[in-house]
């Protein structure tokens, strides 16, 4: 007679494995999400001193910025003070006053400490002008700064491009200190065209606060601000303090498109690959392109990269791809890889001499990966590198110079693309 | 009398051989998109966190994707349990990994990624140590695959509730290459709001009532939502396609898992 079999009998140690197996996972995961040091914010200044200080660039750059700072206390008055002459601070003598329309705090993980945000929207400027400014906070003012315009005729201007800063702070701030330098040795560079991933969790204002602060080391010692065209990464996510940092460019969360136009001729298409690419954004994307068909040079910027130097093609390959071919846009800036790469002009699927040409992939700070050589758009004349870089894309009235420049300062790829328009 | 032990003996095997394919399929699908692309261990232990360097990372993940490609083609393997416990384990770790490292809603991942590692364990405690079905353990089975099923249908119909940005593409992709015609966003947010009502609705019906058609059902909508992976990214993106093979096949297999006896057969020898 056979012993009688348990009802439900599950062989237990397996069980119990696979249940203590599942909990060290659970665990660690707590373990990782929970471990972050706390210092950004405390350090900030106390009561309503501004700091943070960012000019960030959308739409029309030529006539119109952002002004953002943040203070530690949310305070009552906030207002920016202008002017197209240096007033050394003396508040009274500034020409213009616009007032901060956009205040609130930041949004934050449950164990952070508040730190509070204002806008300043400053329509009516004039192009390729200097603006002297101060922002101020209930009466607490930061020291003078001064921006530059974007042009509105053709003369030639530069853009410095990268991405992926995170939060390795030591390297970031390597990458940023030659941004500045690069920022101070070329009188051409007007803006900083950044292609998302800031920080590695993009819900933290803590390492938003950490990236803001680095930031602030772009601004030259003369005490030029570098303006920043943003771009939202994945690390962002769909959170709302990249709004909260950039003042809602290109829209609310979800949307975060937008069309920059830089000069007489350059129409620069910022969009989001958090979103759906296809729908409304892809629409955009062809509605643009359709009315910009006067336009030398057209360049696009996102993060997540349809030709690859690591890993898969993201959705704009099948939803942005044709339309930038269709088009004929000259150059896209993609990022998220954490390599450099150049591909070949790129049309219907393989090379050819009047395709769009892709760069990218993030190296502001990350830790770098090593490209795969062996995919085709990465062969010569193209170009991969593992290593930290910036690129400088020189708009020109005959072609589009290319520069990557390495940590050290180096420069590592040099490239120019020719005018398809006239 | 003797033939419903022979009958329901058949439909174990059905339902184990299906598995046992959806879960090979499964696994080197999610093997052939891992290696190249995702890293999500890798990019966890040297991106993330810098507790390994690239080459270090990079080997681990190599050593697991030979692994999870091995463990794959082992559950072809008649009487043999290793693999399932070895995929089922993999799958479960990667799904933890692209959760940590996920910022959009990283709690939902585990969740709407249930079956394909609850339907690898499940299997793998429904064979005694000489790899056949054992009939008094027939009721977990069903319990198990009915549990990872819902789950996987429950997340992916959160996802569609909320409008997930791909799942829009996906439906963009389609309408344009099988309909030959655009749609336009708002039509698609619709689209996906009646998909995810419909997920969590064959969810709950799946969890609580044994319906052959429900599954039938899930089994067809896995199967097409895995088939768009392809639609949208072409042939050579069919590893994404492959490792939602289970999202096909564990409904697949509750169909013919649910003509066994709901209760384990009395005990050879026993007398009343």
């Amino acid at each position: 007679m056979t012993a009688p079999r348990t009802p439900f009998p599950i062989p237990r140690r397996g069980l119990i494995g696979f249940a203590l197996g599942a909990l060290a996972a659970v665990g660690v995961a707590i373990a990782l999400l929970a471990g972050r040091s706390a210092s950004a914010i405390a350090e900030s200044p106390a009561g309503t001193q501004p700091h943070h200080v960012r000019v960030v660039w959308t739409e029309s750059p030529k006539d119109s910025a952002t002004i953002a700072w943040s203070t530690r206390e949310p305070g009552a008055t906030h207002r920016v003070l202008l002017d197209r002459e240096p007033r050394a601070g003396d508040r009274a003598r500034y020409e213009r006053t616009v007032v901060a329309t956009r205040n609130g705090d930041y949004a934050r993980l449950p164990e952070e400490a508040s730190l509070a945000f204002h806008h300043a929207v400053v329509d009516g400027l004039q192009p390729s002008t200097t603006y002297w400014f101060v922002v101020e906070s209930d009466g607490v003012a930061s020291p003078e700064r001064h921006f530059v315009t974007a042009p509105a005729d053709t003369r030639a201007f530069a853009l410095l491009a990268g991405s992926d800063s995170r939060s390795d702070r030591a390297q970031r701030r390597a990458m940023n200190g030659l941004l500045r330098a690069r920022f101070e040795a070329d009188e051409q560079v007007i803006a900083l065209l950044h292609g998302g991933d800031y920080v590695y969790d993009g819900l933290s204002l803590e390492l938003f606060a950490e990236w803001l602060s680095d930031h602030e080391l772009t601004t030259t010692s003369a005490g030029r601000v570098l303006p920043i065209i943003p771009t939202r990464g994945n690390h962002e996510s769909r959170g709302e303090l990249f709004d909260q940092v950039f003042g809602w460019p290109g829209g609310p969360v979800g949307r975060n498109w937008f069309a920059c136009r830089l000069g007489a001729e350059t129409l620069l298409l910022v969009l989001n690959t958090e979103t759906a690419l296809g729908g409304d954004q892809a629409d955009f994307v062809r509605d643009s392109l359709e009315t910009a068909r006067d336009r030398r040079w057209l360049l696009a910027s996102y993060h997540q990269p349809a030709f690859p130097a690591v890993k898969d093609p993201s959705p704009a390959l099948e939803h942005w791809v044709p339309l930038f071919e269709e088009y004929r846009v000259d150059l896209v800036v993609e990022s998220d890889g954490h390599v450099q790469k150049r591909t070949v002009p790129i049309r219907g699927g393989r090379a050819g001499p009047d395709g769009v040409v892709y760069i990218g992939e993030g190296g502001l700070g990350v830790r770098q990966r090593s490209p795969d050589a062996t995919r085709w758009f990465l062969q010569e004349p193209g170009f991969a590198r593992r290593g930290h870089h910036v690129w400088r894309i020189g708009i020109g009235a005959d072609a589009i110079e290319l520069e990557a420049y390495g940590e050290d300062g180096a420069r590592t790829d040099a490239a120019r693309i020719s005018g398809k328009r006239e | 009398m003797g033939d419903r032990p022979q009958r329901d003996r058949r439909a174990a095997r059905v339902t184990e051989w299906i598995l046992r394919i959806a879960i090979a399929i499964g696994a080197l699908g999610l093997a052939a998109r891992w290696l190249p692309s995702s890293r999500a261990v890798a990019g966890l232990l040297y991106l993330d966190h810098g507790w390994l360097g690239e080459g270090a990372a990079e080997a681990v993940d190599d050593g697991l994707f030979v692994v999870l490609a091995a463990a794959g083609l082992l559950v072809l393997r008649p009487r043999w349990r290793f693999g399932l416990l070895i995929a089922g384990l993999l799958a479960l770790l990667i799904s933890v990994a692209t959760a940590l490292r996920d910022g959009a809603w990283p709690a939902i991942v585990p969740v709407e990624q249930a079956v394909r590692y609850v339907a690898p364990l499940a299997l793998w405690l429904w064979f005694d140590r000489d790899g056949r079905t054992r009939p008094d353990l027939d009721a977990m089975l069903v319990f198990l695959l009915r549990c990872g099923v819902a789950a996987t249908f429950v997340g992916h119909g959160l996802e569609a509730l909320h409008h997930n940005p791909r799942f829009l593409d996906l439906v963009f992709a389609a309408s344009r290459r099988c309909l030959g015609t655009p749609i336009a966003q708002a039509n698609a947010e619709a689209l996906l709001t009646a998909i995810g009502v419909v997920d969590l609705i064959v969810a709950a019906l799946l969890v609580v009532v044994r319906w052959r058609a429900v599954a039938a059902w899930m089994a067809f909508w896995g199967a097409l939502t895995a088939a768009s992976r392809m639609v949208h990214s072409g042939v050579g993106a069919w590893p994404e396609t492959a490792l939602r093979a289970l999202n096909c096949g564990a409904p697949l297999a509750l169909v013919f898992a649910f003509t066994l006896p709901r209760k384990a057969p009395p005990p050879v020898g026993d007398v009343a």
